[in-house]
């Protein structure tokens, strides 16, 4: 479908005329627009009946008008369909304007219509330019050579920006109805994995997030943080409370997985591609398996190691459910990639438990369990749960320290301490004494040297004598 | 102005420094009694001496400033209410001079243990008028003959002070404490430093 778009200026509102149905006191208004003339002649030309003039005009260089409704307005721009008869029409109209501001919307870009062009001919002329006043005295006469221009009829159609926005494409709508080979909606371990349309011209988008509105701390889509953020083309939208996908049409197989979604498996599809996806996206797993203690744990309790007689703080518990033993990490070392901790081993009725150096690249088999709800505490408490838990030995079989007996040995310790430090200063108060006494008389000399100065100094008040009776006010 | 020029008798006036208030004026006698204002010589235009009268009235400290540069400056302050203003215009010259007093320097108060101040321009005069003020304030006789002998007695026990003053003007201070007054003319008369005349 072919558009022509033509432009006006709005000329606010007229007076009208025209007679109405009901008697009126003032005469009723309408939009005026006003238009050059070949953009006057095209519109007559196309909706004749639409348009009415306003008889007011009397700027000769344009024509007013009042259009019906029914006419199209963008911007500034009446926008008309227009048949290829009518096409030939126009440009008969516009080939004799010069820049006539009317253009054609064909091929999904703007045109401008065959027009007249202004042209350099190549011949060059002479100008002369004479300067004098007023009394017919020439000062200075100059002398430019310029080229001749002319103008010509440009029959073709050329590209343009046209009035500056586009129209809407003509062309059906390709965009998706849903996703491919996907319901839109999948609800699945407390998540809703959905696809949305995007607005207007935006791709649709897949969004995660939890089917009920929870607290952080119960959320499903928080519990996956780590893998969720580590999904490329993946954000958190904050005000949708969801995570959305930008990376494709499908969404990442691994937040199918969060949600539980197993697709039925087609007929079509031979057993060793299937075997082939299989590896490969069990390779890509592996690869992108979370490791066994998280980042944030170590950034949460880098440099906090305290030995504290043997019970320091442990903050991860990792456990081997084959080789029976129960690893409590109280210091690692990103650099050295090893962890320091405590060995729990839980025998056939016996218990021992021996402090070791583990390296990263020792815990890379897959059966290594680390427990998400251990948080951080003493190592006493720790072994005094396993115990409770597993009830096959006590706490205090392993030698490690109750909590309380630590803060007693602490408190001896610093007691001790302070103790020394009073005897410490003690003792310099004794050793210091002879020089503290005789630093004493040195000031008390000085002082006394001091004011002995300055009683000599002063100059004797002159005694207070008896005035004669003679003369008693001298 | 000369000191040689007056007669005996007179207030000696000489140039202490000047007082900026609102304008300018000269100061030429001052004398405090600690930190109190007793007495007061300034000249100058009406406004001035007026606003130094008017600052000091409001118990506000003014400044007297001495012709010498490294001299410091006097401050002046007084209580309010205490002052008695003395003004007249000069004619001729239109200059105001005026004249603040102690009331106590010019109204005594013998009832109560008070003070009061003594020019001291004439010593002859000064030792009558200290007689006449104890003269009032004990309820013995005393006689002129003993002036004398009061003034250096009462030197002597402190009662008679002079005070600091600026410029020719030379005040003292007579403290009226009738009990001590009387002590020393008993004392007087006991020892024979006094003889009743005949």
């Amino acid at each position: 479908m072919l558009h022509i778009a033509l432009r006006f200026h709005e000329k606010g509102r007229y007076e009208s005329y025209s007679p109405t149905d009901t008697p009126r006191t003032r005469k009723p208004k309408i939009s005026g627009y006003q238009l050059v003339k070949p953009s006057y002649h095209i519109l007559k030309l196309l909706v004749e009946d639409q348009v009415t003039d306003i008889p007011r005009s009397r700027i000769v260089e344009y024509h007013y008008v009042t259009v019906a409704e029914t006419v199209r307005q963008q911007g500034n721009y009446f926008i008309l369909p227009v048949t290829a008869s009518q096409l030939q029409q126009i440009e008969a109209i516009t080939q004799t304007e010069l820049r006539p501001p009317v253009y054609l919307w064909r091929e999904d870009q703007w045109w401008t219509l065959p027009q007249l062009e202004i042209y350099n001919t190549g011949e060059m002329t002479t100008m002369r330019t004479t300067i004098g006043d007023l009394f017919g005295n020439v000062h200075e006469i100059r002398e430019h050579q310029i080229e001749k221009s002319g103008l010509h009829i440009r029959s073709t159609y050329e590209p343009s920006q046209g009035p500056g926005f586009e129209l809407v494409r003509t062309k059906p709508n390709i965009r998706p109805d849903g996703p491919a080979n996907l319901p839109t909606t999948i609800t699945g371990n407390g998540m809703v994995l959905e696809w949305k349309r995007g607005y207007e011209d935006k791709p649709p988008v897949w969004w995660l997030r939890d089917e009920y509105r929870v607290s952080k701390a119960q959320s499903a889509t928080y519990r996956h943080y780590a893998t969720l953020k580590a999904t490329p083309h993946a954000r958190w939208s904050k005000g949708f409370a969801a995570w959305y996908y930008t990376g494709g049409s499908q969404p990442p197989q691994k937040w199918l997985e969060l949600v539980g979604y197993a697709p039925a498996s087609s007929a079509t599809m031979p057993p060793e591609l299937a075997q082939m996806i299989e590896e490969t996206l069990a390779a890509d797993q592996a690869a992108e398996r979370e490791p066994l203690i998280p980042l944030y744990l170590y950034d949460a309790n880098t440099g906090k190691h305290e030995w504290n007689y043997g019970n320091p703080d442990v903050w991860c518990k990792l456990a081997h459910p084959e080789a029976h033993w129960l690893f409590f990490v109280a210091n690692a070392s990103l650099i050295e990639r090893s962890l320091y901790g405590y060995k729990l081993n839980l025998g056939e009725g016996t218990v021992a438990g021996e402090w070791l150096t583990l390296s990263l690249d020792e815990l890379t088999d897959p059966a290594f369990q680390r427990d998400p709800q251990f948080i951080r505490q003493s190592l006493r408490r720790a072994i005094e749960q396993v115990a409770e838990t597993s009830k096959k030995f006590l706490p205090d079989e392993l030698g490690v320290l109750t909590d309380a007996e630590c803060q007693r040995r602490a408190f001896e310790e610093r007691h001790q301490t302070y103790l020394a430090e009073v005897e410490r200063k003690r003792a310099l108060e004794v050793a210091m004494k002879p020089y503290h006494e005789f630093q004493a008389a040195l000031r008390m000399r000085q002082a006394f040297v001091e004011g002995l100065h300055h009683l000599t100094s002063c100059k004797a008040l002159p005694a207070q004598s008896t005035p004669s009776i003679d003369d008693p006010w001298s | 102005m000369s000191q040689k020029s007056v007669p005996k008798n007179q207030i000696v006036q000489s140039y202490v420094g000047q007082i900026t208030v609102v304008g300018e004026c000269f100061c030429y006698g001052c004398a405090v009694d600690g930190q109190q204002l007793v007495y007061l010589d300034v000249a100058g235009p009406a406004t001035s001496v007026e606003a130094v009268w008017a600052k000091l009235a409001q118990a506000k400290e003014c400044y007297l400033l001495p012709p010498d540069h490294d001299a410091p400056k006097i401050t002046l302050r007084t209580a309010e209410g205490l002052l008695k203003r003395i003004q007249r215009k000069i004619e001729g010259i239109g200059i105001h001079h005026l004249l603040l007093l102690h009331q106590d320097l010019l109204t005594p108060t013998y009832a109560e243990l008070s003070m009061t101040y003594l020019f001291l321009a004439d010593k002859t005069q000064a030792t009558a008028k200290l007689g006449s003020h104890i003269q009032q304030l004990v309820d013995i006789a005393v006689f002129p003959d003993w002036y004398a002998y009061l003034v250096q007695q009462g030197r002597l026990e402190g009662l008679i002070t002079p005070l600091t003053c600026y410029g020719g003007v030379n005040l003292w201070k007579l403290s009226l404490d009738k009990t001590c007054w009387q002590r020393l003319i008993c004392r007087g008369v006991n020892q024979r430093g006094l003889t009743l005349p005949n």
